[in-house]
């Protein structure tokens, strides 16, 4: 009974590892995985039920700089992914598809305001 | 200190100190986000204070201010260690309050995650109880199986620790992917090794440390309000699955695994028999999964909630587990009380059972426990 580790230790000798070489190597991500949203302005109707889904309140509804005012005349969603849960209710709330989420995971940051993603194209905040 | 006091505490010499204070967490690595403060004479414990608090985060009242969909999400957070199972308790105490009629498969699907999340909550407690042994082997292994569980709950829900409301209001949020009956079986042959692996291993390190230790008898147990394994380990065989069958617990054959010592050993033999007789659960479970394809749950953003109030319990990992729900017909819940098994487990029990312990054999009884401080606090 003692000796029950040992058997598992030699097993272990000529075992593949559960790891891999991250980033050499990555284990595929599932498909549904719930990672960075991905937002496209044009088919987004501005209805807002994106921002009052959102369990956080990490969806604000905002206005398009002066100069972009005129090709999107609305509001369009701006997520701040340092509140965001990554629940995916916005995604599936949805009803013209504008807003999904993709399986990017690489989020870390070191400049507060890159958290913020603006609905506008080439557009930093 | 004056200098007659202090005079008269030397000529006493050690003798002045009855024990001191000994502060076993909140950020000890080996007690979670949770304090004990024991009094402590030499090696043996005299008196033990729980310190609650310190992962308070005040749940009830922020459910008060979301809808139902929002707070299945916020429910995955009410204990991290098995978040499906709190998820299918809120969800079944929305849909009893609306009235809703819950689809076949969503309910086979919600006992099969359900029970995983359960596996591998106990998993996570063999290797806690392994490390605060001092058995780090165990607690290698244990983590390392239970990557395979988090590795299905990607793959169905999208998260690996946080499913997000995955077992929500009126079902499940989407149906299983292609795919999903085939690895479960080859999930649960990996878990079925892993059982063999554990009893393998154990016996010294967990033998030695636990047998006899924390001895809890059946009427202090339901005096101090435990459930779940530790109050099983004392004898008495109560179960909600089994007594007040929900979802479709009432169709399955399972069995509950009762001990009479009510040591710490024997708390870890019934978690180690309870994650067999949950694998026979998912089996069963998969093997009688309807095929019809389910759509996806599609949020609200608003709707009432019927007036009403309702008091849903479920088994979970730790013990009993319930939320009270009330609702006044608007969006929000007026009032979501939530009863965690651990409250009583950490707090009374905990206490009962330190008291006249030695320290080297506290963490074994703290985590004989299988104490969730998430839960708790709230």
């Amino acid at each position: 009974m003692a000796l029950g580790v040992i058997p598992q230790l030699i097993r272990n000798l000529f075992s593949r590892p559960m790891t891999v070489a991250f980033p050499h190597e990555a284990i595929p991500i599932p498909e549904g995985y719930r990672g960075e949203h991905t937002y496209d302005v044009e088919r987004c109707t501005s209805c807002t039920l994106c921002a009052r889904i959102c369990p956080n309140r990490a969806i604000e509804m905002v206005e398009a700089p002066e100069e972009k005012r005129e090709a999107y005349p609305k509001t369009y969603p701006r997520i701040d992914l340092g509140k965001c849960c990554f629940c995916g209710l916005c995604q599936d709330v949805c009803p013209s598809g504008a807003l999904s989420m993709t399986k990017g995971f690489f989020l870390s940051t070191n400049d507060r305001l890159t958290v913020f993603r603006s609905p506008f194209p080439s557009d930093e905040v | 200190m004056s200098e007659a006091t202090w005079n008269e505490t030397m000529a006493k010499g050690s003798r002045a100190v009855d024990g001191f204070d000994l502060y076993f967490g909140p950020v000890h690595p080996g007690s979670g986000n949770f304090g004990v403060r024991l009094t402590v004479d030499g090696e043996r414990v005299v008196g033990a204070r729980s310190d609650p608090g310190y992962l308070h985060r005040g749940f009830e009242k922020l459910m008060e201010y979301r809808t139902p969909m929002q707070n299945a999400v916020l429910s995955d957070r009410l204990c991290i260690l098995e978040s499906l199972n709190w998820n299918l308790i809120h969800a079944e105490a929305v849909d009893q309050l609306c009235g809703t009629e819950i689809a076949d498969r969503a309910k086979f699907i919600r006992v099969i995650m359900a029970e995983f999340s359960r596996i591998q909550s106990h998993i996570i407690w063999y290797g806690v109880l392994s490390k605060a042994l001092g058995f780090d082997t165990g607690f290698k292994v244990a983590f390392g199986y239970r990557d395979y569980i988090l590795d299905l709950f990607e793959f169905v829900t999208g998260g690996r620790v946080y499913p997000a409301g995955y077992i929500c209001p009126g079902g499940v949020r989407r149906d299983f992917p292609e795919g999903t009956t085939k690895r479960i079986h080859a999930l649960l042959v990996k878990l079925e090794q892993m059982v063999r692996d554990f009893e393998a291993y154990d016996n010294r390190t967990i033998a030695v440390r636990c047998q006899g230790v924390g001895a809890l008898e059946l009427e202090d147990a339901l005096r101090l309000g435990a459930t779940g394994p530790v109050l099983r380990a004392c004898g008495l065989g109560a179960d909600v699955r089994r007594d007040a069958a929900y979802e479709i617990y009432g169709d399955l054959d399972f069995e509950v695994p009762v001990r009479e010592e009510g040591d710490a050993f024997a708390r870890s033999i019934i978690r180690r028999r309870e994650i067999e007789e949950s694998i026979r659960i998912v089996r069963q479970a998969v093997d009688r999964l309807p095929s019809e394809a389910l759509g996806p749950v599609k949020p609200r953003v608003a709707g009432k909630i019927p007036e009403g109030e309702v008091y849903v319990r479920n088994e979970i990992a730790r013990g009993e587990a319930a939320i009270y729900m009330r609702s006044i017909g608007e969006d929000c819940p007026y009032r979501c009380k939530i009863r965690g098994p651990d409250l009583l487990h950490m707090i009374p029990v905990l206490e009962h059972l330190l008291v006249g312990a030695e320290v080297a054999d506290v963490p074994a009884i703290y985590w004989s426990l299988n104490i969730c401080p998430a839960d708790m606090d709230r």
